[in-house]
């Protein structure tokens, strides 16, 4: 009875913040199948995890700190169709057409994996003393690293 | 900045919407068994250890029904040695049974998912390197007896001893390079994988990472 009192609250959490997992799925895996096996098992590890959660920090923060955790601990299928490290060819005349939104996508793909994460949570708008204490990074390296990666990010949109 | 911010705001709108899915598929999605390398892993040892644990009764049970003392001594070698093994992948199964805890610093969740992979790989080759030239003997030791009809008198001769050298002489390299070979094929991949993120991590000014 309590564990279905437990399952409800969890449910109703998910569905309320179910973004932040897609958010991750779709910025870590590439393919239909990937984002399917990853969505699972973030959503596997959230509810093992749940009877951890203390309220401590708000659900979204939580879950978005599993969901990035699974994605970077998740294992790669073969490179040919799992996540990719490269973004798929775009042929030059749609790569001119691409608006903003899908080319800030596409230059954050091609981020690495840490990269990827500390972009992600600074545009979430989390301080840099947050990333740090998610992370597991130094407060000064955030700032450091941030400034760098939206040069790149910014150069990358550039180009595209 | 300012547009990277914008753009942001609706990409995230975007990947939001893109996968949004219902309560019905959000519980099918947690009935499904997570497929973390370590479940999969941990699944090999519990196997190991229901093998383990199976036959250490019987080793007991040979210890006290067969006659000759070298098979004696070999049955209580055997039966201590199993059970030292059982005894690690016990414990290395209840340490990590409940998987990996995902909700701390990243770092320390790759680190930890490293090293619980690296500690289950240890274990099983432990286990093999323990339990292989066992079941090489008793299987030489089995084979010659039924060929010769008394265990006794196999071991007075000098040749026997020999050749149950020489066989794991020959073997034991071969179980090493197999084990090892079968591990980087299942498991290597994925290592390499926590390798280049945290050599990533390392390069990017992280805190010296240990291995």
């Amino acid at each position: 009875m309590k564990q279905d009192i437990v399952m409800e609250e969890f449910l109703r959490l998910v569905e309320d913040h179910q973004g932040v997992v897609h958010k991750v799925v779709n910025l870590y895996a590439d393919t239909t199948d990937d984002r399917k096996d990853l969505r699972q098992e973030i959503l596997c590890q959230a509810w093992s995890a749940y009877p951890r959660f203390k309220g401590e920090s708000k659900f979204s923060t939580w879950l978005y700190r599993i969901s990035l955790n699974t994605a970077l601990t998740f294992l790669k299928k073969e490179k040919k169709n799992a996540f990719s490290d490269q973004i798929p060819d775009v042929p030059e005349p749609v790569r001119r057409n691409l608006d903003d939104v899908e080319q800030l996508r596409m230059a954050i793909k091609q981020l690495d994996m840490v990269d990827r994460l500390l972009i992600n949570l600074h545009l979430e708008g989390y301080s840099n003393e947050e990333i740090a204490h998610f992370s597991g990074l130094s407060d000064g390296n955030v700032r450091v690293k941030l400034h760098r990666i939206k040069q790149k990010i910014q150069e990358q949109m550039k180009k595209n | 900045m300012e547009n990277l911010d914008k753009s942001w705001e609706k990409l995230s709108q975007s990947l939001e919407a893109e996968g949004h899915i219902s309560r019905k598929e959000i519980l099918r999605d947690l009935r499904t068994e997570s497929s973390q390398p370590i479940k999969t892993l941990l699944k090999n040892v519990r196997l190991k250890m229901y093998f383990a644990f199976g036959f250490i009764p019987l080793f007991i049970v040979a210890f006290f029904v067969l006659k000759p003392l070298p098979v004696k001594l070999f049955m209580a070698a055997i039966a201590l040695a199993y059970i030292i093994v059982s005894y690690l992948i016990l414990k290395t199964y209840n340490s990590l049974k409940d998987g990996i805890n995902l909700d701390q610093p990243t770092l320390e969740a790759i680190r930890h998912t490293k090293a619980s992979v690296n500690k289950i790989l240890k274990d099983e080759y432990i286990f093999f390197v323990v339990t292989f030239p066992i079941s090489l003997t008793g299987g030489f030791l089995a084979g010659l007896s039924a060929e010769s009809g008394n265990i006794d008198l196999l071991f007075e001769k000098w040749y026997v001893w020999l050749v149950l050298a020489g066989a794991h002489i020959l073997f034991f390299p071969l179980e090493h390079y197999l084990c090892k070979w079968a591990n980087n094929k299942q498991f290597g991949q994925y290592l390499r994988q926590l390798d280049d993120i945290l050599e990533d991590a390392e390069k990017n000014g992280f805190d010296k990472i240990e291995n």
